[in-house]
């Protein structure tokens, strides 16, 4: 179940990037479904478990995408990594308000290290632009998150891919 | 020293930092089936949010946007026109010599001419927010390989990137690492080319630029004037990449730099390319 609800994720996030309404230019800095999910994914999840499903998204990322295996991989792994409880101080559950300050600074933080990926790659330079523009997509991303973490932590559907017992509360 | 899943991942996650560098062109087989699988999922309608079509509303905001378009389309029709006109012009001083030597040739090169496909569009954003691409329902299966020229109508969209056997990834002209030889030409009728060079901002629409290796020194009017490029004119693509058709529309002008005052001067300009009118498109395979 929790396999088949990661695969419909999968579909609409590689679905929507041309989707997003031009109300406030969110669709020039679209929200990221992907780092939504590994967020509530690394927050949700037991020990490491969370970099595991990173990187397998981070792949499948790469593979519908013009960016070369391992580049979102990177990202969403190392974002994963920074925010999973294994790689926090504190074991405590992460909610409320405070995830949603988690999944902007780990919107940011996956945008930088994007760009931090590709400056070996060459090509186009990295800009100001760059750099301030992943603002307003971790805003709109978290904002996003404020509607689906609820959802998600009521049909608790990831549980099983996070080693968490059911029995836990949401 | 015990390793723990800390070491562990952290290996993994530098391995992978490292994989593009060493490896820069992907892994195929692995990408391929995972591609084609989800591209497979994009044909299905009901399942794909881009091909559920536009529905009709009599709102005025939509139908500003209709003439809008309309408008738009008058405009690139209008720039595709100017630039025919004028290469008529050359055509028929060309004709008059060429006339003799045609006597001579057996074939008349209509088999040489390059050959269309038409492709659905999938999906007109890439999975990665920073990068432009859209995706086709053909792949190496229908002919279709790296480097080919895809248009909609007279306009340039870009070139074919990834290619998988029944889908394609097409990087658009406005990608940050677009690399495309374009020409536009001045008030003198002076034919100027340049490299297109994407911003990178972010956004969707975003400008280009086209930075030149040299703008004539000459004055800008007169005889003999190489004349002014001027807002509002059009790029067209060059004829520098075999791959890619010269003279198809690329984009407009918007703003000009003073190359007396800037040395390395430059053309920003506003691609033509509209995606949410390109449900069909055109792969031009060369023969």
């Amino acid at each position: 179940m929790a396999l088949f609800a990661l695969w419909c994720f999968v579909l609409i996030a590689g679905a929507l990037p041309g989707l997003w309404p031009d109300v406030l230019a969110m669709s020039d800095h679209p929200p990221d479904p992907w780092v939504l999910l590994v967020v509530y994914l690394a927050f949700r999840g037991r020990g490491f478990r969370a970099v595991g499903w990173g990187i397998a998204l981070g792949l499948v990322r790469d593979a519908l995408s013009l960016d070369p295996l391992g580049t979102h991989a990177f990202v969403l792994g190392t974002t994963a990594f920074l925010f999973c409880e294994g790689g926090r101080r504190h074991r405590s559950p992460v909610d409320g308000p405070l995830r949603l300050f988690g999944t902007f600074a780990a919107a940011l933080v996956a945008g930088w290290l994007y760009f931090l990926r590709i400056l070996p790659m060459g090509g186009a330079g990295v800009t100001s632009a760059d750099v301030f523009g992943v603002v307003p997509m971790a805003f709109w991303t978290t904002l996003v998150g404020v509607g689906l973490y609820p959802i998600l932590d009521h049909f608790r559907i990831f549980d099983d891919l996070l080693g968490r017992p059911r029995g836990l509360p949401a | 020293m015990r390793f723990r899943g800390r070491h562990v991942w952290g290996a993994v996650l530098i391995a992978l930092f490292a994989l593009p560098v060493l490896r820069p062109e992907g892994f195929p087989t692995v990408e391929r089936p995972v591609a084609d699988t989800f591209a497979w999922f994009g044909k299905i309608r009901v399942l794909n949010p881009h091909l559920w079509g536009s529905t009709v509303s009599a709102s005025g905001e939509e139908e500003a946007a209709e003439r809008s378009d309309y408008a738009r389309g008058l405009e690139r029709e209008n720039a595709v026109l100017r630039e025919e006109y004028a290469q008529r012009l050359r055509l028929e001083e060309d004709l008059v010599g060429l006339k003799g030597a045609l006597e001579g040739l057996a074939s008349s090169g209509l088999d040489r001419l390059p050959r269309v496909l038409v492709a659905r569009v999938l999906r007109t954003a890439d999975a990665s927010a920073y990068r432009r691409s859209v995706l086709i329902d053909r792949g190496s299966d229908d002919g279709l390989r790296s480097g080919m020229a895809v248009v909609s109508g007279r306009v340039f969209l870009g070139t074919v990137e990834v290619v998988h056997a029944r889908s394609a990834l097409v990087k658009l002209v406005s990608d940050r690492r677009s690399r495309l030889e374009v020409a536009v030409r001045t008030t003198a009728n002076e034919r100027l080319c340049g490299f297109v060079h994407g911003r990178g901002s972010g956004t969707v629409d975003d400008e280009l630029d086209v930075r030149f290796v040299c703008l004539p020194v000459r004055d800008d009017v007169g005889p003999g004037g190489a004349g002014r490029v001027l807002p509002g004119a059009p790029v067209f693509t060059s004829n520098a990449d075999p791959l890619v058709p010269a003279s198809l529309l690329v984009g407009f002008v918007t703003e000009v730099s003073d190359k007396d005052l800037d040395g390395m001067p430059r053309i920003r300009f506003r691609p033509a390319l509209d995606l949410a009118r390109a449900t069909r498109v055109l792969v031009v395979i060369p023969q």
